[in-house]
């Protein structure tokens, strides 16, 4: 038993090209504590956990694990000496059965033989299931699993390897409540068999739910490390993002306008029914609703990324009958989507290409593009929208979460669209650039635009919305006032506890 | 600087290896041996452009060895028809390149719908269309080579004067280069290359892009054909076997990616160099046949993989 910290990592160094990722940067675990790392986007968290899982090696400083000084060569040493990771994206094999996935690689076999003891596997994976009092058939597919489960494998999977330490990073942004009371028990079972726990998370709510410590970074920096009781929730945003952030959601009332957009009857066989709704110049509306009632089934059909079986939609008036996403651009129509990295972006073009693709019109004679008009509209947005990247031609994956959504927001605010729909603008994002996005928003608004905000996040759909539609199971069950909406409203019209009349 | 190198690293890999090999070799720096090298290198220069245009799209063409033993075959026959037709010499062969060309388009454009309209992978379609268009050429030529052709179609092959291929590539590469650069249709290539999903729904034409791609690739395949044959002087449906890896090659020995979205003509014309230079210098040393397809495959490999890790290095790319 060591009496010392669990894990302590001291004066890290990583550089990149173009960006001193960490600088300085300290950590330090204690057995049975959950640390909790907060820091925005681009701070340095990620890196900090890509060298303490053996991802990436430090430029400079030292780890020290279990009281020893260790450098961690590769993730599988990493794992061997008992650091496990849960990744956003979990590393399970779909089609694989539960406990094949928990001993990938490792199967128990029959004695001397190189044949998988299937009994073995199933009975140890049930009992690394059980330590963390979770009941799952352990011969069913992956695939077949809700995302809460599939959490529960990857964490009993990452028990199964002796872990002392476990990273959670971003765990609770696709479970529902539900399931998230029930993950932080799990938290607690971990932490009373005295293993360290480091828990990374963009809703600041839960470092007071279940965090014990708080880690801060900024700019690559250690910025302090707190007991979590010493801290209100404005203490941990100041510090953050280095400067009091006045508001958190800075909304802005602008008078009603003309209806720019009317979406009447839209159907979608098994995704949603007959849903009809208008957006204004001026006005935020945001669309709300459970995970799977069918809100970015909606924005795709306006945007004919999927056609529709049936409805009309009018902008200013006027009936379009778009066939692809480019017929809605055109009419003016844009989508940012909820997955920027495999639909916003093409992460190997620079931020110039980026910007510029969804309007290459503006940028064009002929067939021909203009260089120097691309190059300067795509830096006016860098300045505008306060991107931090070395340059306009670094390529897109390697700006941090928020800067990519700002990449992404640049190029819809290029293409001039007159109705704007974001679908989870803000998931994964740092409260600093948040706020900035919603700044836009603003900016966009004053310009005369309409925008439709889906988002699972209630306090932001209170926050910045004029007026909010709530979807469950495919259909809209109700409209509400900014004035009239809170939680528990809209929550009953989620779950379909209330139908009130639109 | 590193990050320079990095970047053109064929052109330099290209500029060392032809400076140790002349200062090695007073054979290889001769001016004919250079003549004979440059010339030989057109057609699979020609192939490997249109090649990398589908490459680009995250897309692959097998067809482009065979659909320029087609583009051959027929415009040899239909030369010779149309001369015994009567049809002045110049025009006769005007008329069959276009034919060669245009049959090419035609294989090409195909390709391109069934990918596109008929969702069939790349690989399936173009394979299908490689032993496809082989076939067409042995019947259309009756399994045999074409001789005899006309003396005026003797100058696209350099011929006449030695140097006209090579110009003529030269010039494609850089029409090639100026489009992928310098157009929207360009960036559109590039775009669903690296993302087509998001290219999608930026707006780009993604079907309709990628159907000229492969158009493209098709329609360089039958000139390319054209070429080879008039530097041959015949026409032969056996003809360019094999030429469409070299070409998949000279693309990926350029620093292409075969996921997409990564590549350039010229770097893929320095890659197609490249191979032609190593064969060159074996074939002056006395290196046997078979050794020199040993070499030439270790040395594709191991460029790639140099290439790759001067990339991660530079930060270019990431795993």
């Amino acid at each position: 038993m060591i009496t010392g910290p669990l894990l302590e990592m001291r004066g890290i160094g990583k550089r990149f090209p173009g960006v001193q990722a960490l600088n300085n940067a300290q950590l330090k675990l204690h057995a049975g504590e959950v640390l909790c790392l907060a820091g925005e986007n681009g701070a340095g968290k990620s890196t900090l956990m890509k060298i303490l899982a053996g991802a990436q090696q430090p430029d400079e400083g030292e780890i020290i694990y279990l009281g020893e000084p260790v450098r961690f060569r590769s993730p599988h040493h990493a794992q061997q000496l008992g650091i496990s990771m849960i990744y956003q994206e979990f590393n399970l094999v779909p089609q694989l059965s539960v406990a094949e996935n928990i001993y990938l690689g490792r199967a128990p076999r029959r004695s001397g033989l190189p044949i998988i003891d299937w009994r073995a596997m199933n009975t140890a994976a049930e009992e690394a299931l059980a330590r963390i009092g979770v009941k799952i058939d352990v011969r069913r597919p992956v695939v077949s699993l809700s995302i809460a489960e599939q959490q529960m494998v990857e964490i009993a999977k990452a028990l199964s390897f002796d872990a002392r330490i476990i990273v959670m990073d971003e765990p609770s942004a696709t479970l529902t409540d539900h399931e998230l009371e029930h993950l932080f028990e799990l938290i607690r079972t971990l932490r009373r068999q005295q293993l360290g726990v480091i828990y990374i998370s963009h809703r600041l709510e839960e470092i007071f739910t279940i965090g014990t410590s708080v880690c801060i970074m900024r700019d690559g920096e250690h910025e302090g490390t707190y007991a979590v009781h010493e801290l209100e929730r404005e203490d941990i945003i100041r510090k953050m993002v280095g400067r009091d952030l006045k508001d958190e959601f800075p909304k802005e009332l602008f008078p009603q306008g003309r209806e720019r957009l009317r979406v009447q009857g839209l159907s979608r066989a098994h995704a949603f029914e007959d849903v009809s709704f208008a957006l204004h110049e001026g006005e935020i509306v945001g669309l709300t609703g459970l995970v799977g009632a069918g809100r970015t089934e909606v924005a795709r059909a306006i945007f004919a990324a999927d056609l529709p079986d049936a409805g009309e939609i009018r902008l200013d008036g006027e009936t379009i009958r778009a066939r692809t996403p480019k017929d809605a651009i055109a009419a003016g129509i844009g989508l940012l989507t909820e997955d920027r990295k495999q639909q916003g972006l093409v992460l190997g073009m620079s931020v110039r290409e980026n910007t510029t693709l969804a309007n290459l019109n503006a940028v064009c004679s002929g067939p021909f593009l203009r260089g120097k008009d691309e190059r300067a509209a795509a830096s006016k947005y860098v300045d505008e929208l306060r991107i931090k990247t070395p340059g306009i031609e670094q390529a897109a994956q390697f700006l941090s979460g928020g800067n990519q959504q700002k990449v992404v927001l640049a190029k819809w605010l290029f293409t001039e669209s007159k109705v704007l729909i974001f679908d989870e603008p803000t998931r994964g994002i740092d409260v600093g650039a948040k706020a900035e996005i919603y700044k836009l928003m603003n900016e966009l608004l004053r310009r005369g635009a309409a925008i439709l905000m889906i988002s699972s996040e209630l306090p932001e759909i209170l926050g910045m919305c004029d007026r909010i539609l709530v979807m469950h199971e495919g259909r809209i069950t109700g409209e509400l006032s900014r004035a009239e909406a809170t939680q528990e409203a809209i929550m009953r019209l989620a779950t379909g506890s209330e139908a009130a009349a639109v | 600087m590193t990050r320079f190198i990095a970047k053109h690293s064929p052109l330099f890999i290209l500029a060392a290896l032809c400076l140790a090999l002349a200062a090695y070799s007073e054979v290889f720096r001769s001016t004919a041996n250079l003549q004979s090298v440059a010339t030989r290198t057109s057609e699979i220069a020609v192939l490997a452009t249109g090649v990398l245009l589908v490459i680009l799209t995250g897309g692959i063409d097998l067809s482009v060895g065979s659909v320029a033993a087609l583009g051959g075959v027929l415009c040899c026959m239909a030369i010779k028809a149309l001369v015994a037709a009567g049809v002045p010499d110049v025009l006769a062969v005007f008329l069959g390149g276009l034919a060669g060309a245009g049959v090419g388009l035609g294989c090409g454009t195909l390709n391109g719908v069934l990918i596109t309209t008929g969702r069939i992978p790349p690989f399936i379609v173009t394979l299908g269309m490689m032993m496809a268009a082989r076939g067409m050429a042995l019947i259309v030529s009756g399994g045999n080579n074409i001789f005899g052709m006309p003396d005026a179609f003797l100058w696209l092959g350099g011929g006449k004067v030695w140097w006209v291929p090579i110009v003529v590539t030269v010039v494609i590469v850089a029409v090639a280069s100026v489009t992928l650069s310098q157009t929207r249709f360009g960036r559109a290539l590039y775009a669903i290359g690296g993302s087509l999903q998001a290219a999608r729904l930026s707006g780009i034409s993604v079907n309709g892009s990628r159907v000229a791609a492969y158009a493209l690739s098709g329609l360089l395949a039958g000139f390319a054909g054209v070429m080879l044959a008039s530097r041959t002087s015949l026409a032969a449906p056996a003809a360019a076997e094999m030429y469409e890896l070299e070409a998949i090659a000279a693309c990926v020995i350029g620093g292409a990616s075969l996921m997409g979205g990564e590549g350039g003509p010229v770097a893929a014309l320095a890659g197609a160099l490249i191979m032609t230079v190593l064969r060159n210098f074996c074939n002056l040393q006395n290196i046997p046949v078979y050794w020199q397809q040993v070499l030439v495959g270790v040395l594709v490999v191991a460029l790639v993989y140099y290439d790759n890790y001067r990339k991660r290095k530079a930060g270019l790319i990431t795993d």
